[in-house]
């Protein structure tokens, strides 16, 4: 299982959302850190095949972004996504479940299993316009689970939980790096602290880092802000 | 295309979960209503003096033209006609006030509307006229010709007509039609109110994706582009096409369950006489409303694909509004025959009796087709190019910024 991001870069007029970037992914939990405006959500928006690259190439196991079969083992969480109000959790997991080719009978099942999963199962049947941020937030953690995929790219997914809800969210996370390829994106550096098997750091769309980050080199907080500069901002 | 029908669905879900499509659904009713009802509300006034309601005019009309039904246009009753018109002093300035108009003429008075609108004879000109059967037929011949001749048809057009004309049997007969004639008056309104609502309800269709952020979700999926895409376009089609279904049903029901369904088998010249196909006005009706039902096909697909490609059910809205209106204002002169026929036959315009009974043609290897033959097709087709192009702008579509 390999997730290969070759030379990909993004431009948008006069300005480099991302700049060149080449990496492969294995199996695992990847953190991955910047400032805002770095260019994650771009790359992410790439690696989910909703925003073409300007040049380069992304391949999961040998098949390109732009294919329909990439699109099957992908399970993906955006920043700030929309919801349906006048559907129900359900509805919404069955809706998306259907997009993403699951038969009707196995889809019940596995939204079920899911709602469960994200402690939703209680309000299944309510409507969603009725839901906290939390709530939703975990609703569309168990929509990017839906397909049980094998690259799961998740943007910004702890924003919104409460410490309760994130610790259980770790955890989930951490469980689905061991058969997945996981790429999450966070302004909170302990949550990949805790979980990530590597860490990538971007700034003004390059990856200025990228490897495995060990406890004994230090906080990886002050780390990620000596990466970008501002330690001395920062005390 | 796996799970296009759960995915239907639930598009189905998301358009009549709204509850916007539910009050534009009333108000369209409220507005049928008023449409099929309107010719009874309120009262004649001469002079600030209330003559009769509307209401008791059409009840005395009604048993006047039931006593007509079933008679030939022929010389008896134009006999008849002109009998009861003597009676009526032309020295008045309101003759229809006058108690002989009352008592002699108005049983006549659709009789005599009808020989006006061939002939062009005033009251005067009635009371000097020696009624004449074949006379009045070639004058309504004539009046076809001049008609055929101000538009312009063609050589090919005018033999066409000619050929349809003598299909026809002659003299026609009058039958009480009130139910089949106020569902063609009430075409154009009925026409208005599907485009508005098809407008309204579908604007908001593709854009709220958009909007809402779902679209990063949706197009990420294995079935996010095709089998979405399609399942919205079947779901606005479906909901268009059901709307225009049962303001054509309620149309109907309420026309010919008020003023009765009696007449579907009247020539259609007996009331439209400026039209040569051998049809009745039940038929014209079908004809009609059938293509409202068509119409509300292409209606649907360019409403979506117009928000799919603002991404912004204002816009889409501002458009389709806009195009309804000036559908409705703008009259280009028949004289220039090949801008004014696309403009007219173009389905902003075209809802109307006097578009779908047109009697310029198109003329294809040397066959004519009427306008109600080659719309549909047109419509159909156009509506498949619509949707095929709107696929290609929503697969193109990236997510960036925000």
């Amino acid at each position: 299982m390999e997730l290969v991001i070759d030379r990909v870069s993004k431009q948008y007029k006069n300005k480099i959302a991302v700049d060149h970037i080449s990496i492969k992914l294995q199996k695992g939990v990847y953190g991955l850190l910047g400032a805002n405006g770095a260019g994650k959500t771009t790359l992410m928006r790439m690696l989910c095949g909703i925003l073409k690259p300007t040049s380069g190439t992304i391949t999961f196991d040998g098949i390109d972004v732009s294919e329909e079969q990439y699109r099957a083992v992908l399970g993906y969480l955006p920043q700030d996504f929309g919801y349906y109000p006048e559907f129900t959790a359900m509805d919404f997991l069955l809706y998306f479940a259907a997009l993403k080719g699951i038969p009707k009978v196995q889809a019940k099942r596995k939204a079920n299993e899911l709602l469960a999963l994200v402690s939703l199962d209680d309000v299944g049947r309510k409507k969603i316009k009725t839901f906290s941020g939390g709530m939703k937030q975990r609703l569309g953690i168990a929509q990017a689970l839906l397909n049980d995929p094998k690259l799961v790219i998740l943007d910004e997914p702890t924003a919104g939980l409460d410490p309760k809800e994130r610790v259980r969210f770790r955890n989930l996370i951490e469980s689905l790096g061991k058969d997945s390829i996981v790429l999450l994106s966070t302004h909170i550096v302990s949550d990949i602290e805790h979980i990530a098997d590597q860490v990538l750091m971007m700034k003004d769309g390059q990856l200025i880092f990228q490897g495995k980050y060990d406890n004994q080199n230090g906080d990886l907080e002050e780390f990620y802000l000596s990466q970008f500069g501002e330690v001395d901002d920062h005390a | 295309m796996r799970n296009l029908g759960t995915i239907y669905k639930y598009e189905m879900k998301k358009l009549t979960g709204k509850k916007l499509l539910w009050v534009t659904a009333f108000l369209c009713v409220a507005a049928i209503v008023i449409t099929v009802f309107a010719g009874l509300i309120g009262t004649y006034y001469v002079d600030g003096k209330p003559i009769e309601s509307n209401y008791e005019a059409y009840r005395k009309d009604q048993a006047y033209r039931k006593n007509l039904s079933g008679r030939y246009i022929a010389q008896e009753l134009l006999q008849e006609t002109v009998d009861g018109y003597s009676h009526v002093p032309t020295n008045v300035a309101r003759y229809s006030l006058t108690e002989e108009y009352e008592t002699y003429a108005r049983p006549y008075s659709e009789i005599f509307n009808l020989i006006r609108s061939w002939t062009g004879m005033d009251l005067a000109s009635l009371q000097n006229w020696e009624p004449n059967e074949a006379a009045l037929y070639e004058a309504r011949a004539q009046r076809l010709e001049n008609n055929w001749q101000s538009i312009p048809l063609t050589d090919t057009e005018k033999e066409f007509w000619r050929n349809k004309e003598s299909q026809i049997d002659t003299p026609l007969i009058y039958d009480y039609h009130e139910g089949y004639e106020n569902m063609l008056n009430c075409f154009l309104t009925v026409g208005v109110l599907m485009l508005l609502f098809v407008a309204i309800c579908l604007s908001n269709l593709f854009a709220d994706e958009h909007s809402r952020r779902t679209d990063q979700l949706v197009l990420s999926s294995i079935g996010g582009k095709a089998p979405v895409y399609w399942a919205k376009i079947l779901a606005g089609v479906t909901v268009s096409v059901a709307a225009a279904t049962i303001m054509t049903l309620m149309t109907m029901s309420l026309n010919l369950g008020y003023y009765g369904a009696e007449g579907f088998e009247m020539p259609f010249q007996s009331c439209f006489s400026t039209y040569s196909y051998p049809i009745t006005i039940g038929q014209a009706c079908l004809i009609a409303y059938g293509i409202l039902i068509v119409a509300s096909i292409l209606a649907a697909v360019f409403v979506m694909v117009i928000s799919e490609l603002f991404r912004s059910g204002i816009v889409t809205l501002a458009i389709s509004a806009g195009l309804i209106i000036l559908g409705n204002v703008i009259m280009i002169p028949t004289q220039y025959r090949v801008i004014a026929q696309i403009w007219d036959w173009s389905p902003m315009a075209y809802l109307s009796p006097w578009n779908v009974f047109d009697p310029r043609t198109l003329t294809l290897f040397g066959q004519c087709f009427t306008s109600w033959q080659v719309v549909p097709v047109v419509y159909i087709l156009l509506s498949v190019v619509l949707a095929v192009a709107g696929k290609y702008i929503y697969q193109r579509y990236q997510i960036s910024g925000r």
